[in-house]
């Protein structure tokens, strides 16, 4: 019991009170549930791979994002996390390509270009059918460096660089952006200068 | 503006104090030493600005056990009355649980002299009842605290008048706290990247945007506090006029560790931006070597001129504290000047250094602020010299109208 409080107050946004409310509700759990819950999460982590393209988490690469003929193959849109993603196709103001990142770039974190996925995206520019980046990264100091570092590297490629239109909250996550924000902020995207 | 409610509770030396109809013009409080005069005009400081002005330990302001249930144990209430309307600011001091692990967020902030140092004291803000970040608290009440330690500002190190430069800007400009804490954050980016450059673990390149931030936000900082500091300079010689009887022409200059080419603009510092940027480029290798960033606003000094000498080099210790009350005489008219509003005066035990002269100078200039705060143990405002105003007497923890 305090094994399973443990690992459930390391998810964020628990702590150790809601965290040992979680534990005795599972207890209470007939145990079929609770089986198919301990195997969902076990399969998601075997099956989950990250799209050769796109780097977005999938079960099948290319991911079915990557995979629509309709979408616009000359513009991607850079994004953080997976969940920005999930976030931007709810609104359904894009049609383009994507590209996820899995974090920014924080010095302090020991993150660097490295370890992102800095290098899969230039690789995806070099043949030369993508002619804008669309810089998704949240408003926050780590998100803005983390657009100006790309831009620098990505400008000189002659490829169009923008950056979403603000009217996003300071510091606030695309994540948790509505519908018509995130649209707006599509559409009334703006040239990346350095 | 002036304070008409205050109450603590839990706060230092105080169980539960709860004042109500404080009065407008002087309040004075008097008392013995280390009964809780400063304590209040802490408190009040605190209000304004969520920060203590002497606390390296704000875990110390939290005098009393914080309870299992990580509710607050140190609360401090005010009521303003604005020009605009009433405001109320709530202040809740909680100590962090040690068991929890620093975020990156609380190791922000390395440079402890550009904005205080982070500490294990969480803080809850509510002004008119809303939740605020502390730096939306900024504006509402806003205070020039005068107390002893002044006198660091003409013979301390830079430090100290750097923070002054911030704390009265950041009382009047919601965008120069916003430029400090992004200033802060991306210096401490850039010196771990710094380290990690070093170490070979990262690319030269890497440092551009953090660079280009810190320009941005360095050369608006240096702006703003360079536009300040002219009009505190001159602020600084009518106040210092009477108070010394001489002519002395005070001036300021402001030591840049970047180049700056002109007179401060007061355009967020266009041109100093790209200047920086060229510095920062210049001083790279020490900078790696180092490991740290040794150029920028948070390296920088500004000085006050006597005559066209430094003022801490200037005459006798007597003639430097008349200059340090200059300074904060005029931080105090440049609070009224900018926000159009009289901030709070809070005098803590100033009187006991100065003459009859100038105690009466000051007496004057503070007679003309719509409400001012002042301690004393009563020995040094005998007779005449006690102002006219409400007198509180001050003891062990508890505030009782005379
Ligand atoms: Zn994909």
């Amino acid at each position: 019991m305090s094994r399973l409080i443990d690992q459930l107050n390391k998810l964020p946004g628990v702590g150790p009170k809601s965290a040992q409310r979680l534990a005795y509700h599972l207890l209470r759990m007939p145990e079929d549930h609770a089986r198919a819950l301990a195997d969902a999460i076990v399969e998601m982590k075997e099956r989950s791979i990250l799209c050769e393209r796109c780097q977005n988490i999938t079960e099948a690469s290319p991911c079915t994002i990557c995979q629509e003929a309709a979408r616009d193959a000359h513009t991607i849109c850079v994004v953080e996390e997976p969940l920005d993603l999930v976030a931007l196709e709810r609104g359904r103001g894009y049609r383009g390509q994507y590209h996820v990142l899995h974090g920014v770039i924080s010095p302090m974190d020991g993150i660097g270009p490295e370890q992102l996925k800095v290098r899969e995206l230039l690789n995806r520019l070099r043949d030369g059918t993508v002619t804008e980046v669309i810089m998704a990264t949240n408003p926050t100091l780590e998100g803005e460096a983390t657009a100006m570092y790309l831009q620098r590297l990505i400008g000189p490629l002659g490829i169009r660089v923008t950056r979403l239109a603000r009217g996003l909250p300071a510091g606030g996550d695309l994540e948790y952006a509505d519908d018509i924000t995130l649209a707006r902020a599509m559409e009334g995207r703006q040239e990346v200068t350095s | 503006m002036r304070v008409t409610e205050l109450s603590l509770t839990h706060f230092r030396n105080y169980r539960a104090l709860e004042l109500k109809e404080i009065p407008s013009g002087f309040v004075v409080l008097q008392g013995d030493n280390a009964q809780g005069k400063t304590n209040l005009l802490e408190a009040l400081f605190l209000l304004a600005t969520s920060r203590s002005p002497r606390a390296h330990r704000e875990g110390e302001l939290i005098a009393w056990e914080t309870p299992q249930d990580g509710t607050a144990a140190t609360r401090l209430f005010g009521c303003v009355r604005r020009k605009d309307g009433p405001v109320t600011i709530e202040l809740l001091l909680m100590g962090r649980p040690e068991a929890r692990p620093p975020t990156t967020a609380a190791v922000a902030v390395e440079d402890p002299e550009l904005l205080p140092a982070q500490s294990g004291v969480r803080r809850r803000l509510r002004v008119n009842g809303a939740p605020r970040r502390a730096l939306d608290l900024l504006g509402n009440l806003t205070v020039a605290l005068f107390r002893p330690e002044d006198l660091d500002l003409i013979t301390g190190p830079p430090s100290g008048r750097r923070r002054a430069i911030d704390i009265l800007l950041s009382q009047v400009d919601p965008r120069y706290p916003r430029a400090l804490q992004r200033y802060a954050r991306a210096m401490a980016q850039r010196n771990h990247l710094l380290r990690r450059i070093a170490d070979r673990r990262a690319g030269q390149d890497e440092l551009a945007p953090w660079d280009d931030t810190l320009a941005r936000e360095g050369a608006f900082i240096l702006d703003s506090r360079r536009s300040a500091l002219d009009r505190l300079a001159q602020l600084a010689g009518s106040a210092h006029r009477p108070l010394s009887g001489d002519r002395e022409e005070l001036s300021a200059a402001y030591a840049a560790t970047v180049p700056l080419a002109g007179p401060a603009l007061g355009d967020g510092g266009a041109a100093v931006a790209q200047a920086f940027l060229a510095r920062l480029g210049e001083v790279r290798a020490r900078d790696i070597a180092l490991g740290q960033t040794t150029v920028g606003p948070h390296r920088d000094d500004l000085t006050l001129l006597v005559n066209g000498v430094p003022a801490g080099s200037y005459g006798s210790r007597g003639q430097q504290r008349t200059l340090a009350l200059a300074w904060k005489l005029a931080e105090a008219e440049y609070l009224r000047e900018v926000t159009a509003q009289d901030p709070v005066l809070l005098l803590d035990d100033v009187f006991s250094e100065l003459d009859a002269h100038r105690r009466g100078c000051v007496m004057a200039v503070a007679g003309a602020y719509e409400q001012v705060f002042i301690t004393t143990t009563g020995a040094e405002l005998s007779g005449q010299m006690m102002p006219e105003g409400s007198r509180y007497v001050v003891r062990a923890g508890t505030v009782t109208p005379e």
